[in-house]
């Protein structure tokens, strides 16, 4: 049985096929799938997980987790919304980015100077970030003041919605950053051992605190995205959105041991993702639906993930 | 760790460090002491018989599934699933209509045996098949969600009575102590016995401290990870049983976030987190800790905003001290 299994993903290559698959099946499923106004709408549902999936690879890739993120999304479009009426929203979002920083380095300060399990650590800072998200609209969803925002993420670039190329810029600057510099390849490093990173040389505290930077920043303007989309700022978002991004980032092979797998291939996982939500959308199929399929492909990817073989497969 | 030129802080450190050992694992019931003298002084409502037993009754319910998370903790896994699995728990006996002793029996029996399904998937993926288990708890703890969601369409869920013996369960009273106070009590000291006076609490804690080792000794980690995950996933579904009969009506979504709170309780109760530590006994003074602090926040009028940011703070600090303490511990091994 594990054989098997393990045979069914021998290679990290599937992805592609698996998107390839999802998208054939959608299309012959759903005719509507191939319409141009149902791809602009897919392009535009898939951008506040690209983004935070952006983030979250980056450390999972170093080998650690961010659970912080939904509710640093929350906050984010709070934080942009509020301050709108007295700052104008250009401000706001760039508070929404520094609230994402410090939420960030809280988690990164954490996981390093006091050597806190990521996962423990980020879940405090979870509700931390989520308590001052409520304190801050009093526990209501605050309505957008300014029609420029609420038009910002929609607006369309060469027929793509603002959100989605900011969305893709993202992506490329983190596939180009993890691919091709230094800072990058480190983490790659750190993620696949950290103690022989460290003897390396490797400045091991700062690789860290960076992935957590960019994963707090990153879900932050997910949440300034997602606030103009709906042009509210909502306390209580974001829920399964860590659930989503770390589906997305294994999905697309990306190791939970960290130092493995590739920007690209979270791409594809976010699109899987996305394409397979936007099919069982116009199939009918609802919200509580999707979360248990996406629930299940979590914990299939998980499980595959710890069969595939690895030629550096640590003990 | 600094130069030589600073021998008194290194006096200090070892201080720290000895004292670190010595207080491994049972700083918990010190620290519940402190925080009860400090409330009682601070607050004068606080050091009354009835409120002091209303912080039994409220722990209680945290407590139950606490002791159950600290089998898969002790194992060496994590259980974010089991919020959801009060919550599947809550709604299952709640919509059989527990009116009379036939339609009881059927909502307890669905809900224990839909926690046991849970925490049998848990157990496989994460005992078997070496899933990381953060992630898989995750992932089962939003199946389980959703699918309560479905099953309920996401309403409210409110039943107007139910069989006077759950009744008497969840809101009654034994001489002055409240039933589920007791059955957190009766469950943890039968947990502590189980970890210390059997063969499988031996092989957990091996399994938890050092999986290799345990494995190349006989210890079959995937049978023992499962039967935690088991008991983790039933706990859960009792004390979401117990607070089900409290409230009576229920608010999707159910149980959504419970888990963290649990977590805390753990922690606070001095659980390692790598597994192969910690007792009941700690969960215990961990469970009524965060019952205190919640009821001294409350009594001091506290918003439950503020509130989160408090626990968030506790939970991080608990690891911190954890972190901070384990070294020296694991260098005396």
């Amino acid at each position: 049985m594990k054989k098997l299994l393990a045979k069914m993903a021998i290679s990290r290559q599937p992805t592609i096929f698996v998107l390839a698959l999802v998208i054939v099946g959608s299309a012959i499923a759903e005719p509507q799938f191939l319409t141009t106004a149902n791809l602009f709408n897919l392009l535009r549902q898939v951008a506040p997980n690209c983004i935070v999936a952006t983030g979250m690879a980056i450390v999972i890739i170093a080998g650690g987790i961010d659970l912080s993120v939904g509710a640093m999304l929350s906050l984010g479009g709070v934080i942009a919304v509020a301050a709108q009426p007295s700052f104008g929203y250009g401000l706001g979002i760039l508070f929404a980015l520094l609230a994402g920083a410090a939420a960030g380095l809280t988690n990164g300060l954490l996981v390093t100077r006091l050597r806190i399990n990521a996962f423990i650590g980020t879940l405090g800072v979870m509700t931390i970030v989520r308590g001052v998200a409520l304190t801050l609209s009093r526990s209501h969803t605050l309505p957008g003041q300014d029609p420029a925002f609420a038009a910002l993420a929609d607006r369309p670039i060469v027929g793509i919605p603002a959100s989605t190329v900011l969305a893709f810029a993202l992506f490329l600057a983190g596939h180009y950053f993890m691919s091709s510099t230094p800072a990058g390849r480190s983490i790659y490093a750190v993620g696949g051992s950290l103690e022989a990173s460290r003897l390396a040389g490797l400045r091991v505290e700062r690789s860290l605190l960076f992935a957590y930077l960019s994963s707090a920043v990153a879900a932050a303007l997910a949440g300034v995205v997602v606030a103009s989309e709906i042009n509210s700022g909502s306390p209580v978002l974001g829920n399964d959105t860590p659930l989503s991004a770390i589906a997305a980032v294994l999905l697309g092979g990306i190791s939970m041991r960290g130092g493995s797998g590739t920007m690209i291939g979270m791409l594809q996982g976010v699109l899987i993702l996305g394409v397979l939500t936007n099919g069982l959308n116009i199939s009918g199929v609802g919200g509580f639906y999707q979360i248990v399929v996406v629930g299940s492909l979590l914990i299939l990817t998980v499980v595959l993930d710890r069969l595939v073989p690895r030629k550096s497969r640590r003990k | 760790m600094s130069g030589p030129s600073a021998p008194s802080i290194q006096t200090v450190r070892r201080f720290a460090a000895e004292l670190g050992d010595l207080m491994r694992g049972r700083m918990a019931w010190p620290m519940l002491l402190l925080i009860g003298v400090a409330l009682s002084i601070l607050l004068p409502p606080f050091l009354s018989l009835n409120n002091l037993l209303g912080i039994l009754r409220q722990s209680s319910f945290v407590g139950i599934v606490a002791v159950g998370m600290s089998f898969a903790m002790i194992a060496g896994c994590f259980d974010l699933s089991v919020g959801a699995i009060v919550g599947v728990g809550e709604v299952l006996l709640l919509t059989a209509h527990p009116t009379d002793i036939g339609s009881t029996l059927l909502g307890v029996c669905s809900a224990l045996v839909v926690a046991a399904l849970v925490g049998l998937a848990n157990g496989l993926a994460v005992g078997w098949l070496r899933a990381n288990s953060v992630v898989t708890t995750i992932g089962s703890a939003f199946v389980v969600l959703g699918l309560t969601l479905i099953y309920t369409n996401a309403q409210n869920v409110t039943v107007v009575s139910i069989y006077p013996a759950l009744e008497f369960m969840s809101a009654g009273r034994l001489g002055v102590l409240p039933v589920p106070g007791i059955l957190f009590l009766v469950a943890a000291i039968i947990a502590q016995l189980g970890l210390s006076r059997t063969r499988y609490g031996r092989e957990l804690y091996a399994a938890g401290g050092n999986p290799e080792t345990a494995e190349l000794s006989g210890v079959r980690i995937a049978k023992v990870r499962i039967i935690a995950y088991l008991i983790s996933a039933l706990l859960a579904a009792v004390s979401g049983m117990l607070i089900a009969c409290r409230v009576l009506s229920l608010n999707p979504p159910y149980g959504y976030g419970f888990e963290f709170d649990v977590l805390t309780a753990v922690m606070l109760g001095g659980m390692g987190l790598t597994g192969g530590r910690g007792s009941v006994v700690g969960t215990v003074a961990g469970a009524l800790m965060l019952g205190m602090i919640g009821n001294g926040m409350n009594l001091s009028g506290i918003a439950y905003e503020l509130q989160l940011v408090v626990k968030g703070a506790l939970l991080v600090g608990a690891v911190a001290l954890d972190e901070r303490f384990r070294p020296a511990w694991q260098s005396g091994q």
